[in-house]
C-alpha cells in the first residue's frame, strides 16, 4: 500500500498533509498514538524544508507506504545546498535551558519518535526517509 | 485546527491540533495574559516544535515578572512530547 502527495511549501499547507495522512491511517491499522508521532514527524520535516528553502518553486513530495509492520514516509526537496538532518548536531539542553531558547528542537523530536531516519540527496534532490514500527 | 476556549481570566483550554499554522492564533490569545496563567490541555490532541515553542516564550515572558504558565491534564501523548524535550522540568505540570 502507498500514497503518494505534492505540497506547496507554505505553512498553510500542514492542514492538507494532515488530512493526506489520515485518509491512509483507517487501512494501515495505526494506532492514535503512533499517528500523533507519524503526523509531528512529517510536521517537522516539512517546516524545516519550508525554512531551508523558502523560495523554491518546487513542490514537496511526500509519500507514505504500508511494508509489513512499518510505516515507511519520505519527504523529497529540491535542495541546492543539502542539509543531512541525520548529521544535525543534538542539543545540549543544560545551554538550551541557560539561553532561554524557545525554538530548535523540531529535529530532536523526530529522532526521538521514530525508529529511523535516512538522508539521500541525489541529482538536486534532498529525500528524508522515515520509518515508524507499528 | 486548534480552538482556544476561556474558562476564567486565568485559564484558557486548547482543544484540537497545535500545528505551525495555529502560531499567530496562540501568540496572539497568550499575548493578552500578563499574570500566572492555566492552560487545560486535557483537549489537546497534538502539539509540534512550533506550538511548544510558543508556550516556552509565553513562560518566559512571564517569569519576568515572577509569574508563570502551568499545564494540566495533559494526555500521554502529549505528556511524552514534553518527556523527549525535558520541557517537563520547565512548566508546572498538573494533572
Amino acid at each position: 500500500m502507498k500514497s503518494m502527495g505534492t505540497f506547496k511549501r507554505d505553512t498553510s499547507e500542514l492542514d492538507n498533509i494532515f488530512d493526506f495522512l489520515k485518509q491512509n491511517w483507517a487501512g494501515y491499522e495505526v494506532d492514535e498514538n503512533d499517528q500523533r508521532k507519524i503526523e509531528l514527524s512529517v510536521e517537522e520535516i516539512f517546516m524545516n524544508m519550508v525554512r531551508h528553502n523558502p523560495n523554491a518553486e518546487f513542490d514537496i513530495k511526500l509519500i507514505v507506504e504500508k511494508k509489513n509492520r512499518k510505516i515507511i514516509l519520505s519527504l523529497s526537496d529540491f535542495e541546492e545546498k543539502p542539509f543531512d538532518i541525520t548529521q544535525a548536531k543534538g542539543v545540549d539542553f543544560e545551554e538550551y535551558f541557560r539561553k532561554k531558547k524557545s525554538g530548535g528542537l523540531g529535529i530532536h523530536l523526530v529522532k526521538e519518535i521514530m525508529d529511523d531516519i535516512k538522508f539521500v540527496h541525489r541529482n538536486g534532490i534532498s529525500t528524508i526517509t522515515i520509518t515508524k514500527l507499528i | 485546527m486548534l480552538k482556544i476556549e476561556e474558562v476564567s481570566e486565568n485559564e484558557l483550554k486548547f482543544i484540537g491540533e497545535f500545528s505551525a499554522s495555529q502560531e499567530s492564533i496562540a501568540s496572539d490569545k497568550l499575548s493578552e495574559h500578563e499574570e500566572t496563567l492555566t492552560i487545560d490541555m486535557g483537549e489537546l490532541k497534538y502539539i509540534s516544535s512550533m506550538g511548544l515553542g510558543v508556550l516556552v516564550k509565553t513562560n518566559h515572558r512571564l517569569n519576568e515578572n515572577g509569574h508563570s504558565l502551568r499545564l494540566k491534564n495533559l494526555n500521554s501523548h502529549i505528556k511524552d512530547i514534553f518527556k523527549f524535550t525535558r520541557l517537563d522540568q520547565v512548566f508546572d505540570l498538573i494533572d
